[in-house]
């Protein structure tokens, strides 16, 4: 499925957020430390590069500057994952929906990055959407999914997991969902799920 | 000790190499006449055989008694070898002993010196004692050697011994059940680098050095207590969870220089039950300059990678035919360390052995895939699905890694998902294999020692190096905008490195 990715964050870009002229982001700050590919920006230095404003990853997302690579895009909706906030659990939430059965290459490794960063701040609320990406035709993306699952600490995660486990056949998926199920299990347990 | 007589001299006799002769006169010229055979005039004892020496191209026959005093080799006669005794202080003197029945030969591997025909054990090698390169096998030299007790708790004097004159060297340090050891580490005076390698006995048990005092007794290094004091060091290093790595030179602020280091090693301060016991400390030390990169490939599973052309396979069997791979990835490798003066040498590619999990990899496990490396040189490169957290395109086992096999710290693993990592639309369905080889010469040099030019993390933290350059186009900044540029002390930390050849 293609999707615009302006029309994909819209809904998350709230008044606040500046005019998404690709031009503007020559090398902030903020571009800057997103094009580390040997490590992930902790929080204190996405906050202080951000300036306050989460939707500038928003606006790296949206980009249609050239300079903005995959990279920096995938960094970008990982990094929406640290900050539990409603405008970031929208966004990943609208990519993860979105781009769940998208067979455009650059999205799925969107999607993958989105799954862990709702993983990451989506909790409950995610699981649905984290959930029906268990059984993305991408061996990748059910993985992902299936650790992100585990990431809430939900007791909802416990029922899909469970479920796909029994279906799920590839040897990565499946050490993936017996990982995820060895870490959620306590508080399926204290839950009675 | 003295050198007896023997039958040698200049020939002139009609006798050739291989007929029987009872004096040299028998044999023709430029022959010797040894054990009645006529033979080729000697080079090096190496030519004379046991409890001989060759001078002026004739073999001389040692004679000594067990119990004289040596100081080589050649100072004892057949059956008997200048060995050094054990944990006592040696000021170079040896003594001829009867040559022992068994034991490693010349170059053997070996933890002591019993565990060696003949002279001692060193490095984890054993050597013969000399006085001159000319004593040693082809292929060795005489070097000034460190003498250490058995239990590595103190400096016995020095001596010189054969080694290999190009090699990689490493030997085990014997360890206690105590919460932290030192340790003198001897470094003989043809080493060009020193890296010590420690390893926990579990992967969230932290180990490493603590405190390092040159062969000077000057203080080089004290395990940082923060994050800036960490940074500020010249010489970087500081225990870790699973192994930690401390490599001498990372910077020419802090020169490697012969003699004995004295190290402590300590477990995890924070768990006051964890001893020594059972954890591993190895010492690696390159001997001579060696330039030669070999790369090891590791394949995951990558059919139907999302970053890969749908009809396009990406494993051991086909990147060594694969043109991008080899033209575009490999070759621009080969190019970024050529201009380091290093030349990329055997390249091998297998499908990797680690756990299927590890296919996406999560970083904080990335210890257990490089503990599947089971390559005895050079650099061990995982290619795998993906790397977690998200938009990690490398992992490195450490900085530096550790250039020894099937340790948490031996290897770089580089995510398929970086081959989506290409701006240029009129190649959108091209993996970036461009890109990719600077990112991998990056992670490549990182495991060979070199640090990160400048710190995305604390902002204007720097490397330790000395001429510390940090811009952009520097191959070890960490941005995608990097370039590859590599300074002078770069190219001289990377070349010291024993993961080299």
């Amino acid at each position: 499925m293609r999707l615009d990715r302006a029309l994909l964050v819209a809904a998350a870009l709230v008044a606040t957020a500046p005019a998404a002229d690709g031009n503007v982001l020559a090398r902030t700050r903020l571009e800057q430390i997103l094009s580390g590919f040997d490590y992930l920006p902790s929080r204190a230095a996405l906050e202080q590069a951000l300036a306050g404003d989460l939707s500038q990853l928003l606006v790296v997302i949206n980009s249609s500057d050239p300079a903005v690579t995959v990279g920096m895009r995938a960094r970008a909706y990982r990094a929406l994952g640290q900050f539990p906030d409603n405008i970031a659990r929208a966004a990943l939430t609208s990519a993860v929906v979105a781009f769940r059965d998208s067979d455009d290459r650059l999205e799925r490794i969107y999607l993958m990055a989105a799954i862990e960063g709702l993983g990451e701040n989506g909790g409950t609320d995610a699981v649905p959407a984290l959930a029906a990406n268990l059984t993305s035709e991408l061996r990748d993306v059910r993985a992902a999914a299936a650790l992100a699952l585990a990431a809430t600490s939900s007791p909802a995660a416990c029922s899909p997991l469970r479920v796909q486990n029994t279906r799920e056949t590839n040897p990565q998926v499946k050490a993936a969902l017996q990982t995820a199920l060895d870490r959620i299990d306590p508080m399926c347990l204290a839950s009675g799920r | 000790m003295a050198i007896g007589s023997f039958a040698l001299g200049c020939g002139g006799g009609g006798a050739d190499v291989g007929e029987s002769c009872a004096t040299v006169s028998d044999c023709a010229s430029g022959l010797q006449c040894l054990d009645h055979i006529c033979r080729p005039g000697c080079l090096a004892n190496i030519d004379c055989g046991d409890g001989r020496v060759c001078e002026g191209h004739t073999c001389r026959l040692v004679e000594s008694a067990v119990g004289d005093g040596c100081n080589a080799e050649a100072d004892c006669g057949p059956g008997q070898s200048c060995r050094l005794a054990i944990d006592v202080f040696v000021a170079g003197d040896g003594t001829c002993e009867r040559e022992a029945d068994t034991g490693g030969v010349v170059g053997a591997a070996c933890q002591t010196d019993t565990d060696c025909r003949v002279g001692a054990c060193a490095l984890g090698r054993c050597t013969e004692l000399c006085e001159v390169d000319a004593e040693c096998l082809r292929g060795f030299q005489c070097v000034g050697i460190p003498r250490v007790s058995s239990d590595a708790s103190s400096f016995l004097g020095g001596y010189y011994g054969c080694l290999p004159s190009r090699a990689t060297l490493a030997f085990d340090v014997p360890l206690r059940p105590q919460l932290s050891q030192p340790l003198i580490i001897p470094v003989v005076n043809t080493a060009t680098s020193l890296v010590v390698v420690a390893e926990a006995a579990q992967a969230d048990e932290r180990i490493g050095v603590t405190a390092v005092t040159d062969p000077e007794n000057q203080p080089i290094f004290t395990a940082p207590t923060t994050v800036s004091e960490y940074f500020a060091g010249a010489l970087r290093h500081k225990p870790l969870p699973g192994v930690a790595v401390l490599q001498i030179p990372s910077t020419s602020a802090v020169a490697l220089r012969a003699g004995v280091y004295a190290m402590t090693i300590t477990s995890s301060a924070d768990r006051p039950e964890v001893t020594l016991e059972g954890r591993r400390v190895r010492v690696v030390e390159k001997l001579g300059p060696g330039a030669t990169l070999d790369l090891h490939f590791h394949f995951a599973d990558l059919t139907d990678h999302p970053c890969l052309p749908p009809e396009r396979l990406l494993g051991p069997l086909s990147a060594p035919s694969d043109p991008d791979f080899q033209a575009a990835y490999l070759g621009r490798l080969r190019a970024i360390f050529a201009a380091a003066n290093i030349a990329v040498g055997t390249v091998t590619y297998e499908a990797t052995s680690a756990p299927v999990e590890l296919e996406g990899l999560a970083s904080e496990r990335a210890s257990e895939l490089f503990a599947t490396a089971d390559d005895d040189r050079g650099v061990s490169v995982f290619f795998v699905r993906t790397i977690s957290p998200a938009g990690l395109e490398v992992v490195v086992g450490g900085t530096p890694g550790s250039p020894l096999p099937r340790t948490g710290a031996s290897g770089v693993a580089i995510a398929a998902t970086a081959l989506c990592n290409n701006t240029d639309p009129s190649h959108r369905n091209e993996p970036a294999w461009d890109r990719l080889a600077r990112t991998t010469a990056h992670a490549i040099s990182r495991h060979l020692g070199l640090y990160r030019n400048r710190e995305p993390e604390p902002e204007g933290a720097v490397d330790p190096l000395v001429d510390s350059p940090t811009s952009d186009d520097n191959l070890m900044y960490w941005g995608e905008d990097g370039g590859t540029a590599l300074s002078t002390e770069q190219r001289e930390i990377l070349r010291a490195s024993p993961v080299l050849r």
